[in-house]
This record gives C-alpha cells, structure tokens and sequence, in this order.
C-alpha cells in the first residue's frame, strides 16, 4: 500500500522537525555541559576579586573604616553574583577550542591572582598616603610580570595539551578546591570580625570631631594650641636658614628650643598631652584611653576649664587617634554619629573596593594604576550629619581661613583651642606659598605651616583678640629617628616683644595642663609648668617611640583580628638638649616595653 | 758630658727651629698622676708636643714614614700608616649584582635587604684588593703571598645591606659583615650610616658563634675574655658658625670596660681652629682615666726643632718581622 504524499510530506517534515529538535536538544546538552564546566572556575574569578579580596582588606583594618561589615559585603556580593552568571554565560557561548581556551584562561587567571596575593605580595607598607615609590620595586616588577606570564601561558598549553574531558574535570575539581579553601577562610576571618571588638565599635556610636565652629574664636578670651604634627625643633631651624625672616610673625613669642613630646606618634602623644596620663604598654588600648580621659588628672584639667569658663573646641579630621568615646563633654565638638546613622556612598565605594582587589591581586607591574591610599575610603562615607562639618587641616584650613576670616563670638564662654594640623607629616604637600604642592621639601613645608599659623594669628589680631590670647604652636611629636624634639613657641596673654625670645629650658608635654592652667590664672595642682624649668637645668627626661623589635612576639592591632605593626616601645632616658637626645637614641633604649595592643 | 751633650743638642734644637703656618694647640691632660700642661706645634712638615718631661718631635718623611725623636740622642723611623680608603664602599660594591629583597624588616626602619655570601677565595680577594688601596704594601707582603693562596669554595663569609625607604631617609644604611673562615677568629663589623654620622660595632671571638646578638651581649655582660667588643658613634651637627663632631666607643676586652668620649668643635670659618674635650673611662669603676682638653688655633708661624745628630732605629723593616711572627702564630 503505497504512503500518500500528504503524508510523505508529514513524515518528512516530522523527520526534519525531530532531526531538528533532536540536534537543538544536543546543542542544549552540550551548552548546559559547557555551562556547568564553567560555573566553578568563573565564580572562583568573581570571589576572588569581587568579595575575598577587598573584604579581607576590610576585615585586617577595620578601625580605619568607617563602615560596617554588612556596608561592603552585602554590595559586592551581589556584584559578585551578577559578574558570575553573567561570565559563566559569556564562557559558554564559546564552542570547542574556543571554549577550552577560554575557559583555561578564566582559570589560569584566578590561579595566578591566588598565587600572588598568597605568595608574591611585598609589603608596600601600610596604605596611610605617604605613596609608593615604584621606581625602586622596577626589578621586582619584571621578575613578578614573567613569572605571571610563564605560568599563565604554561598553564593554557598544559591545559590544552589534555584531552577536553580531562582538562574541563581538572578545571572544576581545582577551582571547586580553591573556592573551598578560600571560601572556608574567608568564613573563618568574617567570624573572628564579627565577633570581635573591632566589628562591635561600629555598630556602636562613633565619634567625630564637628569642624562647625573650626574658625570661631571668642570675643571674651582664648588660649590658642597649633598641634603641627610631626614638626621638630630640627625643622623649625632649617626652614629658618632657609627663609630668613621666617619666625618675624612670632616676634612676642618665646621659643622653646629644647621640648620634647614624651612619645613619638600623634598616638598616644596626644592624649597624654591632654590628659596628662602617661600610656601604660600592660593595658588594651580602649582601657588607657578609658582611664587617661576619665582619670583623676583629665577630670582636674578640664573641670578646672570649665569652672574658669573655658570650653575645649578640638579641631582634627582623622578622629581616630583620641579615643573620643571616652571623652565625654570635655570636649564641646564632639559629635555622636550613632551605629547605623551615616551615609555610604555605596557605587563609589564598590568602585574603590573593587579597584582595592585589583591592587591585591594583579601583578606587580600594574599595581600602580591602582593603588589608592586608605584615606579615600573614608570619603565613601559621610559620617558628618546632623549639622557635624570635617575640620580641615592642611592647605583648605589655610584656604578657608583667609575666605572665612575668623569670627569672634559673645556669650558662648572663653574658648580653649586646639588646631591640629597636617604639618609636616610626609609626604609633603604644602610648600613656602603656602599652596597645594606635592613635590614640596621638608624646608618648603615647614616654612608653609608656620605662614599659616602666622595668617591665623594676623586674623586674631584683626579682630582684636591676638594680645588677650595665649598661644601655643608646638607639634604632638618629632622626627622618629633623628630630630624627635618639637617645636614649641608660646606667647602669654598681655606680652609683646620686639624679638622673639629663646629658652633652652629643658620641658616636656607633660607641662601641657600645668602651663594651660597657669595661664588661664587657675591652680596647677601640683603639675608642673614650663616656667618650673630654666636654661642650663639637669632633668633627666624620656622620650619613647613603637618600634619593631624582632626579638618581642607580634601583637594584635587595635580594633582589628590583624597582627599590628609594631611589637615594643623603645624608650630613651636622656639628659641635656636635642643632641644628648640623639646621642642616646644612637646608644640605644634605655628600657623597652613590650606591648599588649599595637595601634596600627 | 753626656748633660753637656743633651743641652747642646737641646740647644741646637732650640736654635734651629723650622718656621712655617700652623696650628698651636694648647691644652691639659689629667689623669691619676695630676694635671699636667700641653703645648703642640703642628704643622705639614711636622709636629712638636712639649710637655713637663720634654719635647716629643716628629717630622714627615717623604714616603709617608714619621721620624719620632724620643730624646735628644735617639730617633725612630716608623713605616706609614697603612689608610685602608673606602672600606665601606668596597664592601657595598660586592653587593652590586645580589638581588635585593623587598619585605626584608630589620627593626623600623630598614625594609630592603642584599646580601651575598663570600667563599674562601673571595674572602681572599676582598683582603687583596685592601691591601691594594695601601700604600707601602711591601711591608705587608707576607700577608699578600698568603691571601693570594686562596681559601677554597667553601662559605666564609656574608655581607648584608639593607636600606629604608629612600624617599624619607636617603643617607641611610645599615651594612653588616661577619666572617667565619676556619682557624680564624670569627669577626662580626656592623656599620650603619645615616645624615648626622654612623653607628658601628666591631667583634671578633674565638668561639663559635651562632647569634650574633647573644654574642655581642656575652661579650659586654661578661669581661669579655673571650673575645673583644668596640662600639660606638660618630655625630656630627653643624651651625653657621662650628661642626661639631662627637665621637663615642666602649671597648670590652681582657676583663676591661673602657669608655672613650670626645666633642670636637671646628670653626667654619676658613682658619679650622677647634677645641676638643677627651676623656677615656674604666666603665666598670667609673674612674676618669685620661682626660684631654685641646684648644687648636691657626697662627702664621710654628717652631718645630730640627732633628740632628740623633741615632735613628729604622722599625720599618722590623715589621715585617713582626708580621711574620704574627701570621705564623695564626696559621
């Protein structure tokens, strides 16, 4: 019986329809194989640089972020996701050869990325905006860029050179391994964050300086601080060599050549300088700053302010340093941001993180186009709400201040004032002018912060008010190896000179509080002042400083799971000026502390 | 006679006194025996240090040597003094082609680090090309035939560099040699520089060594019997008007402790005129030994005595004497 054609037609066209189905079937087949193949290795590419890697920055320097855990993680892990499905896709749209090369690529590169951030990274020192010079890791860089090259390209041929099978199997059995190995540690170091003191400040109240009334004076009377950090005594006389006529502007002053900051870092030199509490090395740091804002000397100080009308403006902008969620209301600025109150600028923020992770894990020779230095993560965040205003401290303080001028206020009380600048912390960036200038000398820069110092006090005395102030400009610490003394000039309420006067008098900070409140005509209490010391006294001094001593064990950094940088504080005793200082720091410490807590 | 002769040599001394630019330097030096008073002509030809007991002449030779009057009839000649000149920078230049380690942390500051390791036969020929920088080598000869024997292939010793970041202290460096050759003492010199001077501790000790801190601690802990510690500094500040140089050392060696301080302060304007204080100290009982106190001014014309009709004893050749015996001693 012979078949109609209606039906020849049918079967044909149910033969090519089935062929058709049974081909695009096939195709699914092998593009869902393709796909499975290429989840492990691209996920693992996309854990790497879009979660593991800047979260693990995250999580070793948490204190210096001010964002919580779930701020960075929840973001990237989406972009995480979204970067993963959308490479798995694009990988398994390639067939054959197409697909094993790329595929090995995929692999290759989150293998060598592994690899260099586990055992190829130098220590570029921590990211705190003092730059890389990368001309002096030049060799490095070659050596670091051929081995990438060797195990990227030996790496695809190995790959290649194996049977498809063989070689998709060894790809995902690798990258499934990598991803638990990675993805257990990481799990491991998000547990110890946030269970650690570290993760729980944050979701604390933070404490920020409020620069609102940064260029407010009052109209009833001023003592005056300038903190110049990292400014010697040694600076002060080479920018004066080098610009005569340099301290004319501070004629009325007196200029104490031999003063030293006790320690040498804006931690702990400061508080101490404020509270009078000396650090103790056996303590967590949050207990010292506890006990130094609380203990019977700060609560004397600033109480005795306080009852002498005074109220305590402190202008800083890096907040960090102070332990200020200890301070209480002796300082009058401080500003409360509660645990979830802040802004995060989340698509610049991914972007930095991001580029944080291409930093970590590219080669060597590329890393400079992404480095950034840790300070910008600190603009992804905007924890000045509620009417709080960042201090300035370095060129913009000086811009603002001649835009601004300074305002005299009545009825608020007499201002107490600190003035924390950048001074002449490296690299510097003021020069002479002053003016922004990156490639400015330490003379440069010296000589600019004193001009702005100089500016602020022609605008006292445009308004009336510099000949009722006291004045200090001195500097929380020095040089950390050579120059460690500060400078220290001081003009009392009421005196003029013609010339600056100098005293080689043999004072610390820790006559801080004493001279503040002498000056303010208040009883010192038993604390001594710089006016208890002369020219040519015998005082046995001590000037300390952290210090990486291989012999002491590493200890944990503040608020954070990491290893801190240093392991002792080196401690000289001295006795005379800046060159016994010098001559003993040459002999070496007269006793070293090992410490509990390191602060960065 | 012989009290004739000394004043008619005295006299002839006297008499004969060469005249030329130079510094006087006056001062006083004390130690258990009391104060007694300094005068010093010193000039390019020579010098004269007049003290209670006498006058004590040198004058240069030509060849470098020194011509030392010791009294009015006997002389000695003394061979140069060897300058080893740019030690430091012969040490760093085999440094040259070592790879340089970039996360090294040898304390706070220094982060890069170099080093190499010396065989016998480069040992050999780092000691060689010392020898080369020092003029009238000849007498050193015994020991030249010796370092041009070689020492072998085995590791004698390491030299190590490291340096902080160079944007911030461009002057700085710490270099550390150690030496373990067999059958010589084992030496460990460590010399860091920066802007202001340099730091430097040289020991050597006959025992093993394998810390060289806890090395360096037993030899200034114990008498130091078994071997010798020096260490100190150097520092140098400047003004407008004056250097100032200060030097420190404590040697530890055969049970003593002697400290060494001295501050010398060099106009800078053109005449160089200084002043110097000098004191060596037993550190152990605290006792001032010497003390020197130096004034030096320029002044158009110095006396120096012309040295006459003396016997003169050649030491030159007795070095090599010297020298051989001492060699012969250690290998």
């Amino acid at each position: 019986m012979l078949v109609s054609a209606d039906k020849i037609r049918y079967n044909k066209l149910v033969i090519h329809t089935e062929g058709g189905r049974g081909m695009a079937a096939k195709e699914a087949k092998r593009w869902a194989r393709r796909l499975i193949f290429a989840l492990a290795p691209c996920l693992l590419l996309c854990f790497m640089y879009c979660v593991w890697g800047p979260m693990e920055v995250f999580v070793g320097n948490a204190a210096n972020f001010r964002l919580q855990y779930h701020d960075a993680f929840w973001p990237l892990l989406q972009i995480m996701g979204i970067a993963a499905v959308a490479l798995t896709l694009i990988v398994s749209l390639f067939r054959r050869r197409a697909y094993r090369v790329i595929l090995a690529v995929v692999f290759m590169l989150a293998l060598c990325s592994y690899i260099q951030n586990n055992f190829l990274n130098l220590d570029l020192g921590l990211l705190e905006g003092e730059g890389v010079d990368w001309k002096q890791y030049t060799t490095h860089g070659w050596i670091n860029l051929a081995v990438w090259i060797v195990l990227l390209a030996g790496g695809i041929v190995l790959l290649l050179k194996l049977r498809a099978r063989t070689a998709r199997r060894l790809i995902a059995l690798a990258s499934v391994v990598l991803l638990l190995v990675q993805g257990v540690t990481f799990g491991v170091v998000t547990y110890r964050h946030l269970t650690s003191d570290a993760s729980r400040s944050r979701e604390e109240s933070s404490y920020v300086l409020n620069g609102r009334e940064q260029f407010n004076v009052s109209a009833e009377g001023n003592v005056i601080v300038f903190l110049l950090d990292y400014f010697s005594n040694d600076y002060v006389d080479a920018a004066e060599k080098a610009y005569p006529g340099l301290l004319t502007p501070f004629h009325d002053f007196t200029y104490y050549d031999n003063c030293d900051s006790t320690y040498i870092g804006t931690f702990p030199s400061v508080v101490h300088l404020l509270t009078g509490n000396p650090f103790d090395n056996t303590i967590p740091i949050d207990t010292w700053f506890d006990q130094s804002w609380n203990g019977a000397d700060s609560e004397y100080f600033f109480n005795t302010l306080k009852e002498n009308g005074y109220k305590f403006n402190f202008f800083d902008s890096s907040n960090t340093y102070f332990g200020l969620q200890y301070a209480g209301d002796k300082v009058s600025n401080i500003h409360e941001i509660p645990g979830d109150s802040y802004i995060v600028y989340t698509p610049n923020l991914v972007k930095r993180l991001l580029r944080l992770s291409l930093y970590r894990y590219f080669p060597h020779a590329l890393k400079q186009y992404f480095y950034q230095p840790s300070n910008v993560f600190n603009e992804m965040v905007n924890m000045y709400l509620g009417g709080a205003v960042i201090c300035h401290n370095s060129i913009s303080f000086y811009n603002l201040l001649n835009q601004k001028h300074l305002t005299p206020i009545s009825g608020d009380g007499k201002y107490f004032i600190i003035q924390f600048l950048r001074g002449t912390h490296p690299p510097y960036q003021v020069n002479d002018v002053p003016e922004w200038d990156e490639n400015a000398t330490l003379e440069q820069c010296a000589a600019g912060n004193l001009k702005m110092v100089a500016a602020y006090l022609d605008e006292l005395k445009a308004q009336g008010l510099y000949d009722s102030s006291t004045i200090i400009i001195t500097s929380d610490h020095g040089d950390k190896e050579n120059s460690m003394q500060v400078l220290y000039f001081i003009k009392e309420a009421g005196v003029t000179r013609d010339k600056m006067a100098v005293s080689s008098a043999p004072i610390t900070h820790i006559e801080f509080q004493g001279t503040i409140l002498r000056n303010i005509g208040a009883d010192t209490n038993g604390r001594t002042t710089i006016y208890d010391f002369a020219d040519g006294d015998k005082r046995v001094r001590t000037v300390m400083r952290n210090y990486i001593d291989t012999n002491y064990p590493y200890v944990r950094k503040y608020h954070s799971t990491a290893q801190g940088t240093h392991t002792v504080m080196y401690v000289y005793s001295y006795q005379g000026d800046r060159k016994a200082l010098r001559k003993q720091v040459r002999r070496g410490p007269t006793e070293i502390l090992p410490l509990t807590e390191c602060f960065n | 006679m012989k009290k004739l002769l000394c004043i008619f040599l005295m006299l002839t001394l006297l008499t004969s006194a060469a005249l030329a630019e130079g510094h006087v330097i006056t001062g006083t030096v004390t130690n258990n025996e009391g104060e007694s008073e300094l005068n010093i002509q010193w000039g390019t030809d020579g010098f004269a240090i007049e003290r209670e007991k006498g006058v004590l002449a040198g004058r240069w030779q030509a060849n470098g040597a020194l011509l030392l009057t010791l009294s009015d009839e006997i002389s000695v000649l003394l061979p140069a003094l060897p300058k080893i000149e740019g030690f430091s920078e012969k040490l760093t230049a085999l440094l040259q082609d070592a790879p340089v380690y970039e996360s090294a942390r040898h304390s706070s500051l220094y982060i890069f680090a170099q080093q190499v390791e010396l065989s016998g036969d480069a040992v050999c020929a780092f000691g060689l090309s010392l020898l080369d920088s020092i003029p009238e080598a000849a007498a050193l000869a015994p020991l030249r035939q010796l370092l041009a024997q070689g020492g072998g292939s085995e590791p004698w010793a390491t030299i190590t560099r490291y340096l902080p970041d160079q944007r911030q202290y461009p002057n700085d460096q710490l270099l550390m040699f150690s030496l373990f050759a067999p059958g010589l003492p084992y030496i460990w010199l460590e010399i860091r520089t920066d802007e202001y001077g340099v730091n430097f501790r040289l020991a050597a000790t006959q025992e093993t060594v394998t810390d060289w801190d806890e090395t360096i601690l037993a030899l200034e802990e114990n008498n130091g019997e078994s071997g010798l510690l020096l260490k100190g500094f150097t520092l140098e500040m400047a003004d407008d008007e004056e250097n100032n140089i200060y030097v420190e050392a404590e040697l530890f060696a055969k049970g003593m402790d002697l400290h060494f301080e001295t501050d010398v302060y060099i106009s800078l304007d053109g005449a160089y005129d200084w002043y110097a204080d000098a004191v060596l100290t037993d550190a152990r009982s605290n006792e001032e030994l010497y003390t020197l106190n130096l004034e030096s001014e320029l002044v158009d014309e110095i006396m120096l005595p012309e040295i006459i009709d003396t016997e003169v004893i050649d030491l030159t050749d007795g070095i090599d004497e010297t020298e051989q015996a001492l060699l012969a001693e250690f290998f």
